[in-house]
Parts: structure tokens; C-alpha cells; sequence
């Protein structure tokens, strides 16, 4: 059976088109998906940092040395089924941030800035690749796990603050756990 | 199949590919867009904390003549007490600071306090600061009115409270009459007049109303008075060369103001509850007011803005808080907006 040239270049130029659409549509569509996901990574840092700010103001108000004091955070567990990270970042020329990005994808990645330059003042945030360490509340059986990334999926997510001296605070981000766990 | 049916086959896929990718971008477009406002409120709310809540570093940067713009760690508002805090005090000297002329070595520029605050070039910032009652002093034929207004609505039975000092040509004094205690009427309004034609004259002001207090330093004589400041314990923009200096003050007492006027030493501190300071210098008055604001009756309202002559942009979230300064109570309303998107 003799088909035309012309009926195999349209149909074959049909399927190309069909293929170039769906790559097309799938790239929109990701592209829309992660300007949503950001969207939502830039309201949870918003959020982290309003918090941590308030904490901060808090415990300089109280003016009391050796006062830790810490506030649980609602946070989603993941955006859409996907896992997300929220750090504190202190960065030479852009100063202290929250980031939050998600793990799957470096690039979908949001931050808010803290309204306080951490470089000269007496605040001290313990950030991204600092040590880790732990905190007692009051004597609480729990502790804050404090570091400067957690992972969203996680529970009890806090921001914390403690005066460690009439002129040093610190502050910082963690999870409120029982000692092992 | 004809060349045309393929092409109306092309035709229709993309055109699907179109209208798909509207789609989704119209309902994904409000979402992204309400959700930029959130976070531009969220963001106002926590700067705004900041500003309030927080002393700066170094705490006394208001009164301390020492700190300039460059010397300052972090920017604050709040008022400093190695003891005792109160939330929403504001400190005159450092809300005073931000409102004087922009060639003075202690003024602190916005982009300095855009600086402080992380803000970089991502958003703009505006701080209006304006008493929580309007009160308005109209001059006319030597007769002093005062109308208190909020929300543009007249307040009937506002308490008011008023005391002229003025600079007395023959004994070369500054002289004051007796407080005048009186309420306003229905239109909001009430006449306070102290038969007094001297040119140098300051009027001294509280207004109460059911315990929103408002404090006002008024000068009725324009250019005739000369103008300083109180800066922590200290005259600031004029020399202690004084001849009868006085310190006015605003005390409360059984339930009622009494605006009292006590001798100053200019090489003694200024007591921290004067609200202004009088004085001659040769034949000009001079007074100095701790109140950051209420110097003018016309001038009542500070704006302190990262755009020169913008209180505000179209864009731009606002959020409001009551503070005191110096026992008036203000409110103040930042404005954010970004400056990128």
C-alpha cells in the first residue's frame, strides 16, 4: 500500500508537535509549580523571622540574665508532598536571613531578612554551620535541640533566645525534644 | 488526510497548549499575588517590632551625642531603662533625632536606618508619627482656640489644660499667666484666651481625654522665638547663655494637670520630666522642647521616609501601633513596600 510522502512528513510533523506541547506544558507547569512552592517557602521564613524578631524583643525586654525563652512554631510538614529546610543564615554583605528551600530542588529557595545587623550588634544567631547544642527551658524535662537548619517535616519546631549577659544575647532556631529523642 | 485537516490539527493543539497554560496561570496569579501581601504585612509587623520594641545599640544612642549616624549599631526606638521597661515607650531624643534638619551631625539618615534594619534595596520604608487626638491651635486676634479631633470627628469634653509664658519688653522677663482649666464643647472645640498682647509667647498644652493624653510646646510669635531642643539632660542647637531660665513642666496631681515652671541652672542637668526649657538670650526668647514633634501647631505630624517627600506608595502595606513619648500618646503607622519584585 503506498502511502503519500506527504501524509508520513504530517503525521510524524503531528506527533513532534503533540511531543514539543507536552514538554512544553510539562515545563509551565513545573515552573508555575515552583514559583507556588516559593511563594509558600517565602511565607514560612516570613514567618520564622516575625518570630524570631518577637522572641528576641522579648527577652531583651525582660532584661534578665540566664533567661531562655522559646516559642513553638507551626510550620506544614511538607509543601505539596515536598520536604523543605529552613536555615539561619548570616552572610557577609546581605546580613542575617531565614532561608527556606526545598530539598528536592536547591533553586525553589526564599528568604527574609532580620531586621538587625547581627555583624555589630549585641545579638549573637547561631547560624548555618555552627555548632549544634542544647538549651534547658526552666527547668523542663525537654531541651532545645538548637542548630542553624531544620527540617520542616519535623515537630515542635521553636525559636529561641536567651541573655547570656547584660550585653550579649543570643538566639537562634531548634526543635523542643525529650533528651533522646 | 488533506494538508489542511493536519494544519487544523496543529492549530487546535496549540491553541490547547494556550488555554491550558492561561489556565494556569490565571488561577495560579491571585494565590502568588495575595500571598506577596501577606508576606508584605508580615514583614511590616516584624520591622515594625524591631523599631518599637527595641532600644537600638547603643541603647542611649538618643541622648548620646557621641553616637552619629555611622557610630549607630542597630536602630530602636524604645525607650532604655536599666530596670524598669515598658512596652511602647518611646524615647523623645531618638524619635527627635529622626526629625531634625538633615544637615545636622546628629540627625540619623534613612538610608542608614534601611541599612541597620537588613533592609538593603528590597524595600522602602516610611514612618508617619502623629498624636492619637488632633489638636489644632488657631491664632486669631490674640485669642488662642483648641480644637481636638480624632478620626476627623469633633471630641466633646476633652479636657484641656493651658498656660502662656511670654517675654515681658518692659521688665525683660519671661512671665507666665495662671493655668487656664477648661473642656471642649460639642463642636470640639474651646476658647482659651489670656488676654496677653506680648510678641514672644509660647503656649503650654495638655489634653486629656478619659486618659489619652496630649502634650503640646506651641509657639504663637513665628519667627520671633528662637528654637532649640532638649536632647537627654542637655540644650541642644543653642547656647547656655540664659537669662531667667525656666524648665516647664507637666505634673499630675488629684486627677488633674499642673503645668509648673521651676528655675534651670544651664550648667545643670535638665530634669527628666521637663517638657521644655525657656530662656533669653539678649532680647530673643528661646525655648527648647523634649516633645519631638508638637513644636509648631501646624507641624504635628513627623514623616520619616527611605523616598524623599513619600509618606507612601500605592503598593505599600501599612501597619499601625499606639506609643507614648514623653507621656502623649502617638500613633505610629509604618509603611513597606518593595522596591523589587
Amino acid at each position: 500500500m503506498d502511502v503519500p510522502l506527504k501524509h508520513v512528513i504530517g503525521t510524524i510533523a503531528l506527533i513532534g508537535l503533540v511531543i514539543a506541547v507536552g514538554l512544553s506544558y510539562t515545563v509551565l507547569a513545573s515552573y508555575i509549580e515552583a514559583e507556588v512552592a516559593r511563594t509558600q517557602l517565602e511565607q514560612i521564613a516570613e514567618h520564622v523571622s516575625l518570630n524570631l524578631v518577637e522572641i528576641v524583643s522579648l527577652v531583651n525586654f525582660a532584661n534578665e540574665t540566664g533567661n531562655v525563652q522559646m516559642k513553638i512554631i507551626s510550620l506544614p510538614s511538607d509543601l505539596g508532598g515536598k520536604a523543605y529546610l529552613v536555615r539561619l543564615i548570616n552572610e557577609t554583605g546581605k546580613g542575617c536571613f531565614v532561608q527556606a528551600e526545598l530539598v528536592t530542588r536547591n533553586d525553589v529557595v526564599a528568604s527574609s531578612i532580620i531586621p538587625i545587623n547581627s555583624y555589630e550588634t549585641q545579638l549573637k544567631l547561631v547560624t548555618d554551620g555552627e555548632n549544634p547544642g542544647t538549651l534547658e527551658v526552666r527547668g523542663e524535662v525537654k531541651l532545645i535541640y538548637y542548630s542553624g537548619t531544620v527540617y520542616g517535616g519535623d515537630h515542635d519546631i521553636v525559636v529561641w533566645a536567651s541573655k547570656e549577659s547584660f550585653h550579649e544575647t543570643w538566639a537562634g532556631i531548634g526543635l523542643w525534644e525529650s533528651p533522646g529523642g | 488526510m488533506h494538508i489542511y485537516e493536519y494544519l487544523f490539527t496543529s492549530i487546535i493543539i496549540v491553541l490547547m497548549l494556550v488555554a491550558s497554560s492561561t489556565m494556569i496561570g490565571t488561577v495560579s496569579e491571585p494565590l502568588i499575588g495575595i500571598s506577596e501581601k501577606e508576606q508584605l504585612k508580615v514583614a511590616a509587623q516584624k520591622i515594625l517590632t524591631q523599631i518599637l520594641l527595641n532600644p537600638g545599640d547603643p541603647a542611649d544612642w538618643g541622648s548620646n551625642f557621641d553616637v552619629k549616624a555611622e557610630s549607630l549599631k542597630a536602630f530602636g526606638l524604645a525607650k532604655y531603662g536599666e530596670s524598669t521597661c515598658e512596652a511602647y515607650v518611646l524615647d523623645p531624643d531618638k524619635v527627635l533625632r529622626l526629625n531634625l534638619s538633615v544637615t545636622d551631625p546628629l540627625y540619623i539618615p534613612s538610608s542608614r536606618v534601611l541599612e541597620l534594619l537588613n533592609l538593603g534595596y528590597d524595600y522602602g520604608f516610611a514612618m508617619e508619627l502623629y498624636p492619637a487626638i488632633s489638636v489644632t491651635v488657631d491664632e486669631t486676634s490674640n485669642e488662642v482656640y483648641v480644637t481636638s479631633r480624632q478620626d476627623g470627628l469633633p471630641i466633646y469634653y476633652a479636657k484641656v489644660h493651658a498656660r502662656l509664658y511670654f517675654y515681658n519688653d518692659a521688665s525683660q522677663k519671661i512671665e507666665s499667666t495662671s493655668q487656664l482649666d477648661t473642656t471642649t464643647g460639642v463642636d470640639g472645640k474651646c476658647a482659651v484666651n489670656f488676654g496677653v498682647s506680648a510678641e514672644k509667647k509660647i503656649l503650654t498644652l495638655v489634653v486629656d481625654y478619659f486618659g489619652i493624653r496630649i502634650m503640646k510646646v506651641v509657639n504663637l510669635s513665628g519667627s520671633n522665638v528662637k528654637k532649640a531642643y532638649i536632647i537627654g539632660n542637655r540644650l541642644y542647637g543653642v547656647g547656655d547663655v540664659f537669662e531667667n531660665p525656666m524648665q516647664i513642666m507637666v505634673n499630675k496631681r488629684a486627677g488633674s494637670y499642673a503645668i509648673e515652671s521651676i528655675a534651670y541652672t544651664p550648667a545643670k542637668d535638665i530634669e527628666p520630666s521637663t517638657v521644655a526649657v525657656l530662656g533669653v538670650e539678649g532680647s530673643d526668647l528661646v525655648y527648647a522642647s523634649r516633645l519631638p514633634i508638637s513644636e509648631s501647631s501646624k507641624e504635628d505630624r513627623l514623616v520619616y521616609s527611605s523616598i524623599e517627600g513619600f509618606s507612601s506608595l500605592p503598593f505599600a502595606y501599612s501597619v499601625e501601633r499606639s506609643v507614648i513619648i514623653c507621656g502623649s500618646a502617638y500613633n505610629i503607622r509604618l509603611y513597606l513596600w518593595r522596591m523589587s519584585f
